[in-house]
């Protein structure tokens, strides 16, 4: 592989090799200068001051891959605090940047892998603060008689006075001192300083951000708001103020004519039993084009998967995939309720709707592109290791017996915990350890990464930091996999994910995928290219292997590569450490193309299967894994999609 | 290797100098087959300098006699003393590690991936001397020597060391041989620990936490590899980031190692210059306080609470004069982890090999700068 494509800018920026792999990423690998590398600077007492800098250091005009985790809960939100985390935003960042910080059952927890590139913190925005307040004795919510139990010794009790703020909440009854402006202003000020403490143009990034909380009778509906700046409105615009989106994307456009720029990205559709990509609005009406036109300006991205399962697909939706069954939480969110609506509730669907939309209403409002995020509650950004997991919501999943992974009080078998009769296991237990945010940007700041965002450059995975390429031409230089200037050539006569491909008259087009295992994590098995289209006005889908590890070679009638039969020994959680590859690139022809469907396509790749975290839970208590639970994982990552568009 | 005769038997002369700077101005200095940095009896006051240390002769039981001229932090010593007395400096010399590897395996330094080096000769544990011969539980009966011997094996003071870090604007034989050309180097014992050194008069007071510190770094100051010149009346600070590797431990302190001339005669001295997990360098001793990081050696799971990511600190040398020639190079040190015997005794379920260490400190060595009071 010709590595420094990859991570490195070959005009400019000097970057780091050790041995014979390039370095990472970081702005420490890199800087730009315009000094003769040949000739060091004579130094003297008279040295000329440096010139005044045009990129950061990092710079890279082939674009760098920076990882992230865009959903991050603190101290702040109130369902954390109640789960016992006193983690605040600024300990979050730290969390991200490689420091030990301490969970709420009283042990240290730290990313076993490198620090993230950037984060946003995007507490509850509802009642912002108001547990912290009321937890603080000196504070007048404190004395009131509603605060009693919130911090009782008693868990029980805990849970009966958060049932209660929480209906007090839903129904408008919470006691007025709980409404206070100054409550929600102070904690927002809090966010914003952490992030401009912690951003750090070149080396870390940090978006103020914040979780808009509605829900539809219990229908999940949350999005998180990311500003790209720090200009920011004075205060969040809460499920409070509207719990129908639409009139957050108003006031996010409000916004914009201001000068405030944001965007909000959808999660947990998998909890909205169908409504987040529904074809009706909240308020009963069929979306028509001035709705797709107000959504898909302010909602650019989703996020395809986070701890509370994965939204790409779901397998009745998706029969002839063989891998949808990946982290699939089947529940409300924060509810023992059983979603019984997939369709409108995962992305692959939404994104076939939205093509077709695109042809009735001449708007496509699921034009998504992807990320994923981990929504830790307890501040700690990309704390999805399946070997380091510890859950994402403090006290309440903090330990393997209340997530599932291990029997409950103490015993060595799952006989009892099986019974008929036994308790309900814990939701967490099919929660998943999973979700970064993947973007392709010149350097590591806010606009840069900002602006990848709005472009759909971006990318999903389910922890491991796989980076994957994606574009599509009808004019790549027939050598561009093997010449040093891939990816150049691909930008030059392609389109790269989250963009549209325009047709051209005779000519099919081509695509370019490149993906390149974590050195901390898996190889790889596999990529795929997952294409929907629309064939007699219905949608349809298929999933083709483009590229198999091990030099298997797809089969052309299932367009599937054959098993390359890496296994994991799970008495250790050893994977195969022989099987799989270290990169996959090709050049991929739709079979299938016709330049008058309208089309998406986006890339999947797959690892080799891995311990899946309940599984290495088990064999650290000692215990056989939890016989619900699947014991391996196969990680993945998706890019954001590319849409042929055969009309303008 | 750094001898003051030629193999002629001839003193080294500014001839034999400029011949040799030209041609070499890199020396590797930890392999597989040991660490060349420096030795315990030429260092003694370097607390770390007992690191895969390799006494025999290479592809022999004969044990080395002498270290002076072996050892490549004597050899810049001596190096300055030569050019402050004869005008030519013989052992400038930047760093490079590398394995060695015998098995066409190139990088295959890694700890609990160890293979050592030398095909078949060495290809099992029990050769290598991590696993007691012929399948044995314990080491109680298995002969301590004589050296050489079958149950004493050499590879088993062989490291699993060795990799060579350069500084270059892309990933070409241009770049990267143009990084090797002027020093811009650096060594590890294994892991991909990044760290950067520079020299400087003139470093802006905001340096480290600016967003283009490299950029002014290279605008007011000389890299690893290069030549600081006098400025009259001016003491030069150093720049010192050590960043982790990932996949490997955290990082307890950043050194640096300091070679002067004084009064015609080579000292040396190790300053601390940053310590993790906040502590402070103690003035009077120049060192940091222990952070506590172990191994439990029963999993060879390090500590994971202890240690920084990142290290980073500008240092002005509080024995600085400017009369007196010198070089600086850094040494940063990673939390204790399970040496590669280690691992390969827990796989095997026997006990470690008690003659060896179980536990190793990883590190990077940058370059050298030397600071040249005279053109």
């Amino acid at each position: 592989m010709k590595t420094p494509a990859w991570t490195t800018g070959r005009y400019v920026a000097p970057a780091l090799i050790v041995g014979l792999i390039a370095g990472g990423v970081a702005a420490f690998g890199a800087g730009e200068t315009a000094r003769d590398p040949a000739k060091p600077p004579a130094v003297s007492a008279a040295a000329a001051p440096a010139s005044a800098p045009t990129h950061l250091s990092g710079y890279n005009a082939d674009r760098n891959a920076y990882f992230g985790d865009l959903h991050v809960h603190t101290y702040l939100s109130n369902d954390a605090y109640i789960f016992n985390v006193r983690r605040t935003p600024d300990d979050a960042y730290r969390f991200a940047k490689g420091e030990a910080i301490g969970h709420a059952y009283g042990f240290e927890v730290r990313l076993a892998g490198g620090p993230l590139d950037f984060v946003a913190v995007t507490d509850h925005s509802e009642f912002l603060s108001a547990l912290r307040e009321a937890g603080n004795p000196e504070s007048p919510l404190s004395k009131l008689p509603f605060s009693q139990g919130l911090f009782s010794p008693d868990p029980a009790q805990i849970q009966k006075a958060f049932d209660t703020f929480n209906q007090a909440a839903r129904n408008g009854t919470m006691p007025r001192e709980f409404n206070d402006p100054a409550l929600i202003s102070r904690a927002w000020s809090e966010i914003q300083g952490a992030a401009a403490r912690h951003n750090s143009p070149g080396r870390f990034t940090t978006f103020v951000g914040y979780e808009f909380t509605a829900t539809s009778e219990g229908r999940n509906l949350h999005r998180n708001v990311i500003f790209r700046g720090a200009k920011v409105p004075g205060a969040p615009f809460s499920s409070r103020d509207s719990a129908d989106p639409e009139d957050l994307w108003r006031t996010m456009d409000g916004w914009r004519a201001r000068g405030v720029e944001a965007l909000a990205i959808p999660h947990n559709s998998n909890g909205s039993d169908g409504v987040m990509f529904d074809s009706v609005r909240l308020n009963g009406r069929p979306i028509d084009k001035a709705y797709a036109d107000l959504r898909i300006r302010n909602e650019p991205l989703v996020e395809i998967s986070q701890t509370k399962g994965t939204s790409e697909t779901h397998p009745t939706l998706s029969p002839n995939d063989e891998w949808a069954n990946f982290e699939i939480m089947e529940k409300y969110i924060g509810s023992n309720r059983d979603v019984t609506r997939f369709a409108g509730g995962y992305v692959r669907r939404a994104l076939q709707d939205g093509i077709l939309a695109r042809e009735k209403l001449g708007t496509n409002p699921f034009k998504l592109g992807f990320i994923g995020s981990s929504d830790t509650h307890n501040a700690a950004p990309g704390s999805v290791e399946e070997p380091n997991y510890f859950s994402a919501s403090g006290r309440r999943a903090g330990l393997p017996e209340l997530r599932g992974s291990i029997p409950p009080g103490g015993a060595r078998t799952w006989d009892e915990a099986l019974k008929p009769g036994a308790p309900p296991p814990p939701v967490q237990q099919t929660w998943g350890a999973s979700g970064l945010a993947g973007v392709w940007a010149e350097e590591n700041s806010r606009d840069a990464i900002f602006a990848a965002m709005r472009r759909k450059e971006t990318f999903a995975t389910s922890g491991p930091r796989i980076r994957v390429r994606f574009f599509a031409g009808y004019d790549l230089p027939a050598d561009v996999l093997t010449r040093p200037d891939t990816v150049r050539q691909a930008y030059a006569h392609g389109v790269p994910m989250g963009g549209d491909l325009l047709p051209i008259r005779g000519k099919a087009p081509k695509f370019l995928v490149w993906a390149v295992r974590d050195p901390s994590g898996g190889y790889l098995q596999r990529a795929q290219i997952v294409k929907g289209w629309i064939e007699n006005g219905v949608a349809r889908e298929k999933v083709f292997d483009v590229a198999c590890a091990d030099g298997l070679k797809i089969e052309p009638t299932t367009a599937r590569c054959p098993s390359n039969g890496a296994g994991v020994d799970l008495k250790t959680c050893q994977p195969d450490r022989f099987k799989g590859d270290v990169d996959l690139r090709t050049v991929w022809a739709d079979p299938t193309f016709n330049p008058r469907q309208r089309a998406f396509y986006y890339l999947r790749v797959l690892e080799n299967p891995s311990c899946r975290w309940s599984t290495w839970e088990a064999i650290r208590n000692g215990t056989p894994p939890n016989p619900k639970l699947l014991p391996t994982v196969m990680e993945r990552a998706w890019s954001s999609p590319i849409w042929f568009e055969p009309q303008a | 290797m750094f001898d003051s005769v030629r193999l002629n038997g001839q003193p080294i002369d500014r001839a034999y100098s400029e011949l040799r700077i030209r041609n070499e101005p890199l020396a590797e200095i930890t392999q597989i087959k040991g660490t060349s940095e420096t030795h315990p009896t030429l260092s003694p006051n370097d607390e770390w300098a007992n690191f895969e240390i390799m006494e025999n002769y290479i592809g022999s039981a004969r044990k080395v006699t002498k270290f002076h001229g072996g050892y490549v932090r004597q050899a810049l010593e001596d190096g300055i003393v030569l050019r402050q007395t004869k005008g030519f400096n013989p052992f400038k010399l930047g760093f490079i590690g590398s394995s060695d590897t015998h098995n066409a395996a190139p990088g295959s330094v890694e700890e609990p991936n160890y293979f050592s080096k030398t095909g078949r000769t060495d290809g099992l544990p029990d050769l290598r001397g991590s696993a007691p011969p012929k399948g044995a539980k314990t080491w109680d009966g298995v002969p301590v020597d004589p050296p050489g011997s079958p149950t004493r094996p050499a590879s088993q003071a062989w490291g699993a060391s060795g990799l060579a870090g350069v500084w270059a604007e892309e990933n070409s034989r241009e770049a990267i041989y143009a990084a090797m050309r002027r020093k811009e180097t650096f060594a590890t014992s294994g892991p991909r620990i990044k760290v950067r050194f520079f020299a400087s008069y003139d470093f802006p007071s905001d340096l480290m936490t600016r967003a283009d510190t490299v950029r002014q770094a290279y605008a007011r100051g000389v890299p690893m590899g290069g030549d600081l010149l006098p400025s009259k009346g001016k003491a030069p600070k150093f720049l010192v980031w050590a960043v982790r590797d990932p996949r490997s431990g955290y990082l307890q302190r950043a050194q640096i190692v300091k070679g002067w001339v004084e009064n015609g005669v080579a000292k040396e001295k190790v300053f601390d210059v940053a310590c993790a997990d906040g502590l402070k360098v103690d003035p009077s001793t120049s060192r940091c306080p222990s952070n506590g990081a172990t191994v439990d050696l029963k999993t060879c799971q390090p500590d994971r609470f202890k240690g920084d990511v990142e290290l980073r600190t500008v240092w002005t040398d509080p024995t600085f004069n400017a009369k007196q020639r010198a070089f600086y190079y850094v040494r940063v040190l990673e939390n204790p982890s399970c040496r590669w015997s280690t691992w390969d005794a827990l796989r095997n379920g026997t006990p470690p090999n008690p003659r060896l260490q179980q536990t190793i400190i990883e590190r990077a060595w940058s370059s050298p700068i030397w600071f040249e009071p005279s053109a």
